[in-house]
């Protein structure tokens, strides 16, 4: 049962997985239990991904779903976090390829530099505003690939298995976003 | 130092503080999962028919979608047809991680995408984090990093496969590596497998370093640094053919590529190298495997063709070392506006630069495969979608 799984994975976990081997039926439980465990930190991924609150809610949400929905196929229970963390960045770029097409049927040149709701960016100071607004300027890679290195801190293998690249187009995404992003943090005023 | 990569952690972990512990709303599950075998899938409107139906029109519209697109790519439409051209390497190590696995180094069949043997990080290393190919398409170093949960050390191997018997070696190298969470970023070795190159990132406001080791003795050659905040990331590794002149990222001002004569005097890695620009339409999704001499820099890039920021396409190509510009098209694909690509890399390429194994750009999240091109014709080969890195 929990014994089962590396000491990294939290009590949380444990149980989840605990409770998957004990059949279907408590797939819910499972799943409760690690939403408990977990949403806030992929609710907070989803809002460095997408800048928006109610948006990054319903992400994590519909991930926390698909989850429920393919629980009988899971089958090592331990990777249930990780695969979690894969559904709420795709759910993110669909969001992102959503607005972006919502902004050009607007018509609404150049896409708004930030999204953050005006509560969320009074929380934080001008410094972190002018990183964040040239972060969301940033084409929807460039920003995951800086999001999983340095909010994240994930190593660069678990990057490339993340966005289904190669190491070398992890490193070269990551090394251009950078560089836009310096251009366009000297940008904002 | 406070640099870009600290003020992006600060940044994003501030309006990540903006969602309090215990906010998240509750959960709303479905009633019921959704079983996924055919007769237990709730909603399903097709007929069982339509699904064969439906994948044979999916395979047409490839199909013509694929030679609709391919009447712009020059200088051929790509197409799955003749014999591999001669003169492949043989061999290459990929870096594995299959689901729930930890991390393994395999040894391949390039052809075949046969598994010749498969190696796992020696204790207490828990993965490997590079790899880099000699020019005998049998030779590989590898970095193995960790202990997991402590400050990671690096430690680099030797893989040799021996082609005659098939027996595999993976012995320790005598090459130093900084100690104390410096990141190796980048491997490279000669051609003539005698020197590594080993590009280092420091933890944290630090100059980021270019090494040069003698394979037999361990011993460091030459060393350049670079003021991190004119190139955060020094990686993305090659050499020339010579074995003199070494390819290394550099975008910061732009979008290129260094060029470093390392018979040359000095430690300044920027002073030392010479920059070439690629045209600002082309924005490279892979590092640039040098050939012909040293004067073609190969690689993969998105298209740009419009106002939005979406690329239009995708391409390898060939690029000039002296002008940037691209000078040999092997592969060209468009995307329609606001599709999702998956870029694809450039792995490596013949001494003459005419032939390149590359993994294609693909549609969706799909991790994409491999083939060979020729400019002429486009040749698949068998790949495996758990492979994140691989060297030959």
């Amino acid at each position: 049962m929990g014994s089962n799984l590396p000491p990294r994975y939290p009590a949380a976990d444990r149980a989840a997985a605990g409770s998957a081997a004990a059949g279907q039926q408590d797939a819910r439980q499972a799943v409760s239990a690690l939403y408990q465990a977990h949403a806030v930190g992929l609710i907070r991924l989803a809002v460095v991904m997408l800048g928006d609150r109610p948006a990054a809610e319903d992400v994590v949400q519909e991930a926390f779903c698909g989850l429920y929905r393919r629980w009988d196929q899971l089958h090592d229970p331990g990777n249930a976090q990780r695969y979690v963390r894969s559904a709420v960045l795709n759910g993110c770029r669909s969001a992102l390829r959503r607005l972006q097409r919502e902004t050009r049927s607007a018509r609404a040149d150049p896409p708004p530099e930030s999204t953050e709701s005006a509560e969320a960016l009074a929380l934080v100071n001008a410094e972190h505003r002018a990183v964040l607004g040239a972060l969301r300027r940033l084409p929807a890679r460039q920003r995951e690939a800086l999001v999983l290195r340095f909010y994240l801190e994930l190593p660069e293998p678990e990057i490339a298995r993340s966005m289904g690249i190669s190491q070398g187009t992890v490193k070269s995404t990551t090394s251009r976003a950078l560089a836009a992003l310096g251009r366009l943090v000297q940008e904002v005023p | 130092m406070n640099t870009l990569e600290d003020r992006i952690r600060a940044a994003t972990r501030a309006i990540a503080g903006t969602v309090p512990p215990d906010s998240a709303p509750p959960l709303h599950l479905p009633s019921q999962p959704r079983r996924l075998g055919r007769r237990a899938r709730p909603g399903r409107r097709w007929a069982p028919w339509l699904t064969p139906a439906a994948a044979a029109l999916a395979v047409a519209a490839v199909v013509l979608g694929s030679l609709a697109l391919t009447r712009g790519t020059r200088p051929g439409p790509p197409g799955a047809t003749g014999a591999l051209p001669g003169g492949l390497p043989r061999y290459y190590a990929a870096l594995v991680q299959e689901p729930s696995g930890p991390w393994w180094a395999q040894l391949r069949n390039t052809t075949t995408g046969a598994v010749l043997a498969t190696v796992r990080p020696p204790i207490p290393f828990t993965r490997f984090s590079e790899v880099a190919a000699g020019g005998d398409d049998h030779t590989f170093v590898l970095a193995a990093i960790g202990p997991q949960g402590q400050p990671s050390i690096t430690r680099l191997y030797a893989l040799r496969l021996d082609p005659a018997t098939r027996a595999v070696r993976l012995s320790p190298l005598p090459i130093p590596v900084e100690p104390d969470r410096w990141r190796v970023n980048g491997l490279a070795l000669t051609p003539d497998g005698t020197r590594l190159a080993v590009a280092l990132e420091p933890p944290g406001g630090q100059r980021p370093r270019l090494q040069l080791f003698s394979m037999a003795t361990g011993a460091l050659i030459r060393e350049w640094g670079v003021n991190a905040r004119h190139a955060p990331v020094v990686g993305l590794l090659s050499w020339a053919p010579d074995g003199r002149t070494l390819a290394w990222s550099y975008p910061v001002h732009g979008n290129g590529a260094a060029l470093l004569d390392v018979t040359r005097p000095g430690s300044n890695l920027l002073g030392s190298s010479r920059i070439v620009q690629i045209p600002s339409w082309a924005q490279l999704t892979s590092g640039l495997v040098l050939a012909d001499g040293g004067r073609q820099m190969t690689g993969a890039a998105y298209i740009w063709g419009g106002a939005n920021r979406d690329p239009s396409g995708w391409m390898v190509a060939g690029f000039s070392a002296r002008t940037g510009k691209p000078t040999r098209v092997f592969y060209r694909r468009a995307f329609r506006p606001g599709q999702y690509i998956n870029p694809g890399t450039v792995w490596w390429a013949s001494p003459s630069g005419k032939v390149v194994i590359a993994s294609p750009a693909a549609h969706g999240h799909g991790y994409p495969g491999l083939a060979v091109f020729t400019g002429h014709r486009y040749i698949p080969l068998p790949w495996s979608g758990w492979i994140r890195e691989a060297a030959w």
